[in-house]
């Protein structure tokens, strides 16, 4: 008898138990020395969202803001590895190639969100086979085709101002595209090699007189500090080329590119596989989507005359 | 037995809960798993054409798309800016194309348009897709080419020729050839409201997935495990899966869409229903098990104590009790039961009782006749007991030897067989008698047996009664005497013979007395004589112990006096001569003076023997009797001895105790004992303790003394009283002063004397003096 109703108890338990488990907190860490980055967080926060993962209900988020400096990025890295956290989300290219090396033993994925060329970085080994820890989404050289785009709407461009940080590789690569592009034609691209903040704010400050246009490259240095030149070519009235659309939002003229905030949301599908038991080795390198955008407000300010034809074909921001 | 019927019942319980329930859930598994598998399937098959549709659809809207343009606008006219503007915004609008392509009429490129590049003008012109264009201006058709995945995203392209005729002349002007992207249909498939554990994809004619919520999938370039095939199949990640396809053909490009769900979930319904009775099914185990130990404990346990206690009580053991459980009527059962078994317990011990007491008396009964046969056989008697009709009914053996006669010529026979005259009419008359007086008859008879041999018996009869005193039987026994008779007349003659011969005999056993007398007498004498011989010896001892002991002193004396007289002799015949010198004189005076002490030393020493010599005899005490206190008489005694040795003599003789005796022997003989001790039992300075003590009993004094010396050793301990015994002759002891004591104690003062001692434990002498 007491048997029988040890069995049955236990049996009651073992239902309770395998059936109603509790609801696991995950653990994110995220990793970034770009403020302006942190865009694509809240993208990929709100997709989790969709997915069901609720911050501090079933998600936790580790971060303490874009460290600033790439040179502050392996102690952050090493206070997000301590929290022993399922995931490591990285902002920005840097990174996520100190969270790689932070991870070589561990392994704990990586989705980044975004990298700029994540082949040619060595963050994965192929766009559809990452064969590592890392895997995320990226959103492709199309910067040629945003000069396209600019030209096309500013046909009397004749001098493209390019501030770049040399050290970064995506800036790099994106110049040497560019040049390729306007080889042939009357249009020159000015570059300006900057490694510090500072160097930008003595740059901006020396700005050359007779630049056309400020076509600001996926660099991370140069994009965050976008609100400094945007205070400045707006005073000066040189409209600035943005490389994604949030740099529109915030008062560049244009852009062709991805949304950060989507791509967030869109690498939000690969944490969720992950989250689920993926292995990013086998979850492929997806790319964003990329538009054109105008901000009308700024094209007014500006005194620009964007065609209609090409103007229908714009996100408008005003 | 029991556990049959446990069995039964529990099989029963099965059949009528488990069996019926068993057989309902399988037959709803059935119609649950049939229904559940039709519907589900039938709802993925809808779900796969309703998604081929929209894919069509989405497809179509591109071509109208393109017709749109057409329509709208006077396209084939326009300049080529405006062509490109044109074609740019279709590409702008919704990111469908990666890149849309303008051909003249004969396939040859103008310009392309990109989603990510920069078109970068060609001076020679190319194909584009040439097979498709080429395809598309024969037939005037539009048609779509295979699938392919571009090189840096991994995305499926799908490419597309659109015809652009001329609106006027109906005339092929122009062909766009559109790579078109699936990014649209990954969107549709991620807006269906996927089920658990559903599945939707998009396959091309090469199994590879095209399509799928997750781009992951398909950028992968996964292949699906054959999408044409329905029904239960093993999916890629080998998991079984129901799954729903339907095919469509888009201008001669296959596409399959594929629904499936994994067969948990696909047939969960059944699932569940198979848990809900498995756990019913053990619900219902358990309650057939705790009612199977119900009934187990409340009727089979009582039954099957019941059905032990009768099998034990069948061996015979009635203590045994069933146990009574309740109140019911198993309860009342084993109630009856038991008193039924107490009931036979008791008819038992009672039948019990009588068969022993029965066995007792059977068995005392048979003993009885066997101890009455043995005796009966076993006798010289003839023994007959016969009925009052004076039949034999038992006969002893000698009864048949006796009268040569077998058992069954004699039994129920009556007396006249062996007897007949006078003699059977004497019997007869004699049975009359017992008959009438009930009486014992005793009587010495002669018989003629066999007709001319005469016999004496000794024969008495006797009646036998039973219990109410009614006489049964007359008993005879009859002892053949005839030949005490003859003994008897043999003793009588063999008396008158013997009174002559003792007649005979004390006579001459008085002349034997007298000669004996004689002879004792003779022996007397005899006896007498060897006791004086023995004397004579010992006197002879005696004289040679004493002769050796003066010969000595006798010797020195001899000599001195020899030697004083030739000197004297010498000293006169100087003197004669006048010849003497005054040193001569003076050396005689000096020699006879040593010569004088000498003998006079050695004469001493021979009185001194013989006095001792004279004690020897006890006679030399010619003392009278006197009574004296004994304490005090023996510390005079110690006191006189002269003691030089480091020796204490301890008188414990108690106070007042007197004794009438023999002062002067009894002087001697503690004078002996302690000077003995004294002597002998003590080297020159050692300490040692005499101890005298006496008990005086009723009539005697036991006088005991005792030393802590050396002892006497084993050997010399019996010769001690002997004369001239000595351990110490060098010393000048002659050895008799023990004998002297000995003899005193024996002849003066009729005592007896005794001596214990070990070596180095001292010695203890007790003399016994008997108060006369």
């Amino acid at each position: 008898m007491q048997r029988i109703f040890f069995v049955f108890i236990l049996l009651v338990i073992s239902y309770f138990y395998f059936f109603n488990e509790p609801q696991k907190m995950h653990k994110i860490g995220v990793l970034s020395h770009a403020k302006v980055a942190d865009v694509s967080l809240k993208g990929f926060k709100e997709g989790l969202k969709i997915y069901g993962y609720i911050e501090n209900k079933n998600i936790q988020y580790y971060y303490d803001g874009a460290t600033g400096k790439v040179s502050d990025l392996p102690a952050a890295s090493q206070k997000i590895l301590e929290k022993n956290v399922d995931l490591i989300l990285t902002l920005t290219t840097p990174a996520g190639l100190q969270a790689q090396k932070d991870t070589l033993e561990n392994k704990t994925p990586i989705v980044f969100a975004p990298a700029s060329n994540p082949v040619g970085s060595g963050l994965v080994q192929s766009i559809n086979n990452p064969g590592s820890n890392i895997t995320g989404v990226t959103f492709g050289l199309q910067e040629v085709k945003r000069l396209e785009w600019l030209l096309k709407i500013l046909p009397d461009t004749k001098k493209i101002y390019y501030p770049y940080n040399s050290k970064d590789k995506s800036p790099v690569v994106t110049l040497n595209e560019l040049q390729k592009f306007v080889k042939n034609s009357d249009v020159k691209i000015v570059t300006q090699d900057l490694k510090t903040k500072e160097d930008i704010i003595h740059s901006l400050n020396n700005l050359p007189k007779d630049i056309d246009v400020v076509f600001i490259p996926t660099d991370a240095l140069v994009a965050s500090n976008l609100k400094k030149y945007l205070k400045v070519c707006n005073k000066l009235k040189i409209p600035i080329s943005v490389p994604h659309r949030m740099g529109v939002e915030l008062g560049a003229f244009m852009s062709y590119g991805f949304s950060l905030y989507e791509l967030g949301l869109q690498s939000s599908r690969i944490a969720k596989e992950i989250l689920n038991g993926g292995n990013p080795k086998n979850i492929p390198v997806e790319t964003s989507e990329f538009k054109l955008s105008i901000n009308t407000k700024n094209m007014k300010e500006l005194g620009i005359n964007v065609p209609d034809n090409i103007l229908i074909q714009a996100v408008k921001i005003n | 037995m029991f556990s049959g019927i446990k069995k039964r019942l529990t099989l029963s319980l099965i059949l009528t809960s488990i069996v019926p329930l068993l057989i309902s859930t399988v037959i709803l598994l059935y119609s649950e798993y049939t229904v559940q598998k039709k519907q589900t399937f039938l709802l993925q098959k809808e779900e796969s054409i309703r998604i081929s549709e929209q894919i069509n659809e989405y497809f179509r809207g591109l071509e109208k798309d393109i017709d749109f343009l057409l329509s709208i606008t006077s396209f084939v006219a326009e300049d080529i800016r405006i062509k490109k503007n044109l074609l740019s915004r279709m590409i702008s609008k919704e990111n469908q194309f990666d890149r849309l392509s303008l051909t003249d009429k004969y396939g040859m490129e103008i310009f392309y348009i990109d989603r990510t590049l920069p078109f970068v003008e060609n001076k020679e012109f190319k194909y584009t897709n040439q097979k498709l264009t080429n395809k598309v201006i024969q037939h005037e058709k539009n048609y779509y080419g295979q699938i392919y995945f571009e090189n840096k995203s991994f995305e499926p392209l799908i490419d597309a020729a659109f015809l652009i005729k001329n609106l006027k002349t109906s005339d092929i002007e122009n062909v766009i050839v559109a790579k078109i992207r699936f990014k649209k249909i990954w969107e549709l498939l991620a807006s269906v409201i996927h089920l658990e554990g559903e599945e939707v994809f998009v396959t091309n004619s090469k199994n590879m997935i095209v399509a799928h919520k997750n781009p992951s999938l398909v950028i992968k370039k996964t292949v699906a495990n054959n999408p044409l095939e329905n029904g239960f199949v093993k999916d890629r990640t080998n998991t079984y899966v129901l799954r729903s396809t339907n095919s469509f053909n888009l201008n001669g490009v296959m596409f399959n869409v594929v629904v499936q769900r994994n067969i948990y979930d696909a047939l969960s319904l059944s699932f569940n229903t198979l848990i809900f009775a498995s756990v019913l099914m053990v619900v219902l185990l358990s309650f057939i098990f705790i009612v199977m130990k119900y009934i187990d404990k409340s009727i089979i346990n009582p039954i099957l104590d019941l059905s032990n206690i009768a099998k034990e009580i069948s061996k015979g053991d009635l203590k045994q009790k069933a146990k009574v459980y309740g109140n019911d009527e198993l309860s009342f059962l084993a109630i009856t039961f038991n008193d039924m078994s107490r009931k036979i317990n008791k008819t038992m011990d009672t039948l019990k009782e009588e068969i022993e007491l029965k066995t007792a008396v059977q068995y005392n009964l048979e003993t009885s006749e066997k101890r009455l046969l043995a005796i009966m056989n076993n006798t010289n008697a003839a023994i007959y007991l016969k009925d009052l009709e004076s039949k034999y009914v038992i006969v002893n053996e000698e009864f048949l030897k006796i009268h040569k006669v077998k058992k069954e010529g004699i039994i129920n026979k009556p007396t006249s067989v062996l007897f007949e005259g006078e003699q059977l009419a004497y019997i007869l008359d004699q049975e009359l008698q017992i008959k009438l007086t009930k009486e014992n008859i005793t009587t010495e008879e002669q018989l003629y047996l066999n007709d001319s041999e005469e016999r004496f018996f000794l024969s008495n009869r006797f009646p036998i009664f039973d219990k109410d005193g009614n006489m049964i039987n007359i008993v005879g026994v009859s002892t053949d005497i005839t030949h005490i008779k003859n003994i008897q007349k043999q003793l009588e003659n063999f008396n008158k013979d013997l009174e002559k011969k003792i007649a005979d005999k004390t006579k001459d056993l008085t002349t034997a007395n007298e000669e004996l007398e004689d002879m004792v007498n003779k022996l007397h004498q005899t006896q007498e004589q060897l006791i004086f011989s023995e004397k004579i010896a010992s006197l002879g001892l005696l004289v040679s112990g004493v002769a050796h002991e003066i010969n000595t002193p006798l010797g020195v004396a001899l000599t001195g006096i020899t030697y004083f007289d030739d000197i004297t002799t010498q000293i006169n015949e100087s003197y004669s001569s006048n010849n003497m010198s005054q040193e001569e004189f003076e050396n005689y005076l000096e020699a006879s003076s040593n010569i004088s002490k000498q003998i006079l030393l050695n004469l001493k020493r021979t009185s001194n023997l013989i006095q001792t010599f004279k004690q020897v005899s006890v006679n030399q005490i010619d003392e009278e009797k006197r009574e004296i206190d004994v304490k005090a008489y023996t510390n005079t005694l110690i006191s006189t001895i002269p003691n030089q040795t480091k020796t204490i003599i301890q008188n414990n003789i108690p106070n007042n105790i007197k004794l009438n005796t023999y002062p002067g022997a009894y002087g001697q003989v503690i004078t002996i004992l302690i000077l003995n001790s004294l002597s002998h039992a003590y080297d020159a300075d050692e300490k040692g303790t005499i101890i005298i003590s006496l008990e005086q009993e009723p009539n005697q004094l036991k006088l005991k003394f005792s030393d802590d010396g050396r002892g006497i050793e084993k050997n010399d301990l019996p010769h001690i009283f002997e004369p001239f015994f000595t351990t110490k002759r060098n010393l000048g002891g002659p050895g008799l002063g023990l004998n002297i004591l000995y003899n005193i104690v024996r002849q003066q003062l009729k005592g007896k004397v005794s001596c214990t001692s070990k070596l180095n434990q001292g010695v203890s002498f007790e003399i016994v003096i008997p108060i006369v």
